[in-house]
């Protein structure tokens, strides 16, 4: 079979499966109306049984009505009009509809022990192939037309191989959201912490005070307090960065902070705004001999919070920022792709972020959040 | 003042407990501190005398801080107890066994000022003798001299005050007016009005505040329709602070003022 992905494929193939096994005049000569009842309920059924098999064909304990796999065989069995309708993992007892065949126990040993198919009577073991391997077997028992058992067996396979791929997929974005969120760059560690230790003896007092800033900067890095926080918690982040990036880079950084306080309590995601800091000074800022400016700023406007930052830097093609946030850029614009990814997740897809830039011209990220959102606690 | 605090430090890093009860110990507020390595000793310290405040790690070894603090709350008149701890998590716990502070490690000197200031207003009412917040409102408007005339400043309308020498200029959106009073006394008369001191010489009414601006040097001014105020940067957590408790108030609500 060629389908690959989308679900629409997948529903087409099973109509075909689903005519297969009719016999009865009457149900062909249905089957030559257009659009008619009888397929949207195969549809219909096919998505509910593909829904069925996303986790896979291990039965999930517990009520037997309530197990998925359990669900999707008496489905197919009553969409194939089979007389029974087994599904097995690699081990364990298959999830049955219908009476189970006396042949089963002996067929389904023998397609997990071979991965060939086999047959006796009107019981047939088809193995489920994803990938080139025996995921589990399809047992079918009745009057079913030939080829029907291998067919919805691939179907099966299909379903079970894009359910693995979607929590693939969940998983992957899941870690990945996590790991971007734990990033902190040991670029910047090293050198606050050889900046701090180079003022222990000539200014024992800022080493003190760079100190707690460093603390604060790492606490609010690896925090593991839900997923929220306020604008106030992380601009205190930011103001802890700020005065490590003071300290390593001198007069290059020059850095202004404005915020209206009545955004303050705003809450929004942990680290939504501290990444975008770091990321303008590192590359406005830290690369240039000259050094450059970074602006950042909080303001309220109508049912909207406003984030602006804004560095001098050599800025960028606005080609490679649509990049980026296309999530096609990678390296150095990490910070921006994942920010405004979490954003769209938590607020919406119209709350991405807006970059306004040019080469030569600096780079202006720009954030809006709602500022009351029910629902979101900080 | 009052008496002063008889304070017990509880640590099981002793570098940590070290500069714990260094910081105490150069505190205004503190006679005695008294440090102990673990839970079981403070204990025993705490049964043997009385202390006014315990200031306690919570991750020890044997019996943490949190078990220390539910034996301590069982006592008839338990000391005041404060946890010392690199973990926000910790905090709700923390209050849950009533401590009345909670500090983040490393150390603030200013954080342990004021979890010591709270202690020595909880655990020692004001005595009659010491001027306690006015009952009369009696700086509710302050009398100038303008032009050889007395006028009145209402208080509401003053944006912030700046100390300049025995004279405080009190700044309002029209202009500013010099009285002569020093500046601690307005902010004992005031501080129960949403005015908060920012800087040595700056008292400031929270309300007014319509941005806070942090420029190159890390310097913090917060920025009113009357003028910009300097923030010293030890009064800048604290100014953050109450802006954040106003603004969920919704003091801000129109946006500022």
């Amino acid at each position: 079979m060629s389908f690959d992905h989308g679900s629409d494929d997948a529903e087409v193939h099973l109509g075909a499966v689903g005519a297969l096994k009719v016999s009865s005049v009457a149900t062909q000569r249905r089957l030559f109306r257009r659009s008619s009842p009888d397929a949207t309920a195969v549809l219909a059924a096919g998505s509910a049984i593909a829904a069925d098999l996303r986790g896979g064909l291990a039965p999930r304990g517990g009520d037997l009505g309530a197990d998925p796999v359990g669900r999707a065989a008496r489905r197919l069995r009553s969409l194939l009009g089979a007389d029974a309708v087994g599904l097995a993992d690699l081990h364990g007892e298959p999830a049955w509809a219908g009476r189970v065949p006396a042949e089963a126990a002996d067929l389904l040993e023998q397609v997990r022990r071979d991965g060939h198919r086999a047959a006796a009577g009107a019981v047939v073991a088809q193995p489920i192939l994803v990938r080139g391997e025996t995921a589990g077997v399809l047992v079918l028992s009745g009057d079913l037309g030939r080829g029907v058992g291998r067919r919805t067996a691939e179907w099966v396979a299909e379903a079970l191989e894009r359910g693995r791929l979607e929590a693939s997929a969940e998983a992957a974005a899941r870690a990945e959201l996590r790991a971007l969120r734990a990033e902190i760059s040991p670029h910047f560690v090293y050198n606050a912490l050889t900046t701090i230790g180079s003022f222990v003896d000539s200014d024992p007092e800022r080493a003190r005070d760079l100190i707690l800033d460093f603390a604060e900067y790492i606490r609010h890095s690896v925090a593991r307090r839900g997923d929220y926080t306020t604008l106030a918690g992380e601009f205190r982040a930011v103001e802890a960065y700020l005065a490590l990036a003071r300290a390593v880079l001198g007069d290059r950084l020059r850095v202004q902070v404005r915020i209206a306080p009545e955004v303050l309590p705003v809450a929004l995601p942990f680290l939504a705004l501290q990444p975008l800091v770091e990321n303008a000074v590192q590359h406005g800022v830290e690369r240039r001999e000259e050094g450059g400016s970074v602006q950042v700023s909080g303001e309220a406007q109508g049912s909207e919070c406003v984030i602006a930052i804004e560095d001098d830097g050599p800025g960028m093609d606005p080609e490679h920022a649509r990049a980026l946030l296309a999530g096609a850029g990678g390296g150095g614009g990490l910070a921006l792709t994942n920010v405004d990814r979490r954003l769209r997740a938590v607020y919406g897809p119209q709350y991405g972020l807006v970059i306004e830039t040019a080469l030569g011209e600096g780079t202006r990220v720009v954030m809006r959040v709602p500022r009351f959102q029910t629902g979101v606690v900080a | 003042m009052t008496e002063r605090l008889r304070v017990l430090a509880v640590d099981d890093v002793a570098p940590a407990l070290a500069e714990l009860t260094r910081l105490l110990a150069a505190s205004p507020w503190v006679r005695e501190v008294v440090p102990a390595g673990d839970a079981l000793s403070a204990l025993k310290l705490i049964k043997d005398a009385r202390f006014d405040a315990v200031f306690l790690d919570i991750a020890m070894p044997g019996m943490d801080g949190l078990e220390l603090a539910a034996l301590l709350a069982r006592m008839t008149d338990p000391p005041e107890l404060v946890f010392v701890t690199a973990f926000e998590e910790h905090a709700v716990s923390a209050y849950g066994v009533g401590a009345l502070d909670y500090l983040l490690k490393p150390l603030a000197a200013e954080r342990l000022e004021a979890a010591l200031t709270r202690i020595v207003r909880v655990a020692r009412p004001v005595e009659p003798a010491q001027a306690p917040p006015p009952v009369v409102d009696e700086l509710a408007a302050v009398s100038v001299e303008l032009g050889g005339r007395t006028r009145y400043v209402r208080r509401a309308d003053v944006r912030f005050a700046e100390a300049q020498g025995d004279y405080v200029r009190l700044h309002t959106r029209g202009g500013s007016h010099l009285v002569r009073m020093p500046i601690s006394r307005l902010e004992e008369h005031w501080a129960a009005f949403g005015y908060v001191r920012v800087h040595r010489s700056f008292l400031l009414a929270v309300q007014s505040v319509q941005e806070l601006r942090s420029d190159a040097s890390g310097g913090v001014l917060a920025h009113t329709d009357a003028g910009d105020v300097p923030v010293s940067r030890r009064h800048a957590r604290e100014l953050r602070d109450r802006l954040l408790e106003a603004a969920t108030r919704g003091d801000f609500a129109g946006g500022g003022r």
